[in-house]
């Protein structure tokens, strides 16, 4: 603690200069940064996952329910992106923790049919990549301030005021999101991808998604199934396939041999990575470009 | 059951049979190239007549995929284009207003019609310039 805060506690000013943050523990590497933005200095963020790192495949750990019983709030995907939510929140249940369930704030899309989605994880009937869509984003931005308003009424003025700034920054990133995309033809807004996660992106933009069945798990996609993708692809005339980071090179390879498609890059699709890809304004940066650079 | 074994067989070929049908069907490979998403919808090319009105003079353009270019050559209230474009799957417009004096709230509106008929009637916003992408229903 600094000599000037010591001071300022002894002469009873403290409050006035800085309220204990509201404790987060945040299950999503997108919701970690929306917090931090709506939040700013009167929040502190523990991110349970971390940029880079498979949200699906997580799995809580001793460590992180001690954790996150010790948090104000939990952030949470929903749409069936955390199935073990109903246990976590069981169990953490005593210490009060309030979970805020961004799911609870969108409107859903269906999840792809059956016959294109082969994850190893569970997803309910609702698609639980929400934050493709950023004016499902704004409407999380939104559930935040709230949230942070009901536990710190205090902070009301400046969770505004930061949730303003935020919201116009996403309106900022729409708007060049859709120059961006202008520049393709309609009949190439085609995305081959791992896995199934661009459903909201496709929805707003009028893209088609192919999702390679099975690739993002250890099972194999059956050859039949890969056989129809590859002719699908084909009848189109796919100009790139995209990788992400859970992925089966081997099975991409195969499709990209057989159908001529580059492999166009990789995307974001479960959430933050590093560097530029390490906030949500610069995840979807680099998706569009990725996506605007292989298929114009 | 009584009756006959080798009767009584084909009645239980006959109900496995008839029990197997809709499980086939649900559950069988659906056959290369009559996938439904991977069929082309077929091309039925209209015209798109876009009319941009500004609510201040301006520098209007007006621009999508495939499509020529249009620009006012001298500031203007009003651009009209038509664009021939594939009705199923009808390309983004960009369009772009440059105000000759600058203000606040300036408004430029994109109507699109087709024989005669609006499909799209957008206001945008701004005050020096406005750039943004309107997309066709
Ligand atoms: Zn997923």
């Amino acid at each position: 603690m600094s000599p000037l805060f010591s001071v300022l506690i002894f002469i009873g000013l403290a409050p006035w200069v800085s309220a204990e943050p509201i404790k987060v523990a945040s299950l999503s590497t997108v919701l970690s940064d929306i917090a931090r933005n709506v939040g700013g200095d009167r929040v502190e963020v523990s991110e349970i996952i971390k940029p880079g790192s498979d949200p699906h495949l997580y799995e809580p750990t001793p460590g992180d329910i001690k954790k996150i019983s010790s948090v104000q709030i939990v952030l949470a995907s929903g749409l069936g992106f955390e199935p073990y939510l109903d246990k976590l929140r069981s169990s953490v249940e005593k210490s009060g923790v309030e979970f805020v369930v961004a799911g609870s704030a969108v409107k859903p899309i269906a999840c792809a049919e059956e016959d294109h989605h082969d994850h190893s994880h569970s997803h309910d009937a609702a698609d639980p990549h929400w934050w493709h869509s950023i004016a499902n984003v704004e409407a999380v931005t939104l559930q935040l301030r709230d949230a942070f308003i009901a536990v710190d009424p205090d902070g009301r003025s400046d969770f505004q005021a930061n949730a303003r700034a935020f919201e116009d920054k996403l309106k900022v990133l729409a708007k060049w999101t859709r120059l961006q995309l202008a520049v393709l033809p309609k009949s190439q807004r085609i995305l081959v991808t791992s896995h199934d996660a661009l459903g909201y992106f496709a929805r707003d933009y009028g893209f088609q998604v192919l999702p390679v069945q099975g690739i993002s798990t250890s099972d194999q996609p059956s050859s039949q199934k890969v056989r129809n993708l590859i002719q699908e692809i084909k009848s189109l005339g796919v100009k790139a396939i995209f990788a992400e980071n859970i992925e089966n090179p081997k099975v991409l390879q195969q499709i990209t041999v057989e159908t001529g498609a580059n492999l166009g890059g990789t995307l974001y699709a479960d959430g933050l990575g590093i560097g530029d890809a390490g906030t949500y304004i610069g995840m979807m940066r680099s998706n569009v470009t990725t996506i605007v650079e292989a298929l114009q | 059951m009584r009756g006959h074994p080798i009767l009584r067989l084909v009645v239980l070929i006959c109900f496995l049979a008839i029990a197997g049908i809709p499980v086939y069907l649900i559950t069988r490979d659906r056959p290369v190239g009559v996938l439904s998403s991977g069929k082309l919808p077929s091309k039925k090319i209209v015209s798109y007549e876009i009319t941009m009105t500004s609510s201040t003079p301006a520098h209007l353009a007006l621009a999508a995929v495939g499509q020529k270019p249009v620009e006012s050559s001298s500031e203007t209230e009003s651009l009209i284009a038509t664009y021939s474009m594939d009705a199923v799957k009808p390309e983004d417009l960009v369009v772009k207003a440059r105000f000759v004096s600058p203000q606040k709230n300036a408004a430029l509106r994109i109507q699109v019609q087709v024989a005669g008929k609006m499909i799209k009637d957008a206001t945008l916003w701004g005050s020096e310039s406005i750039e943004d992408v309107i997309s066709i229903p």
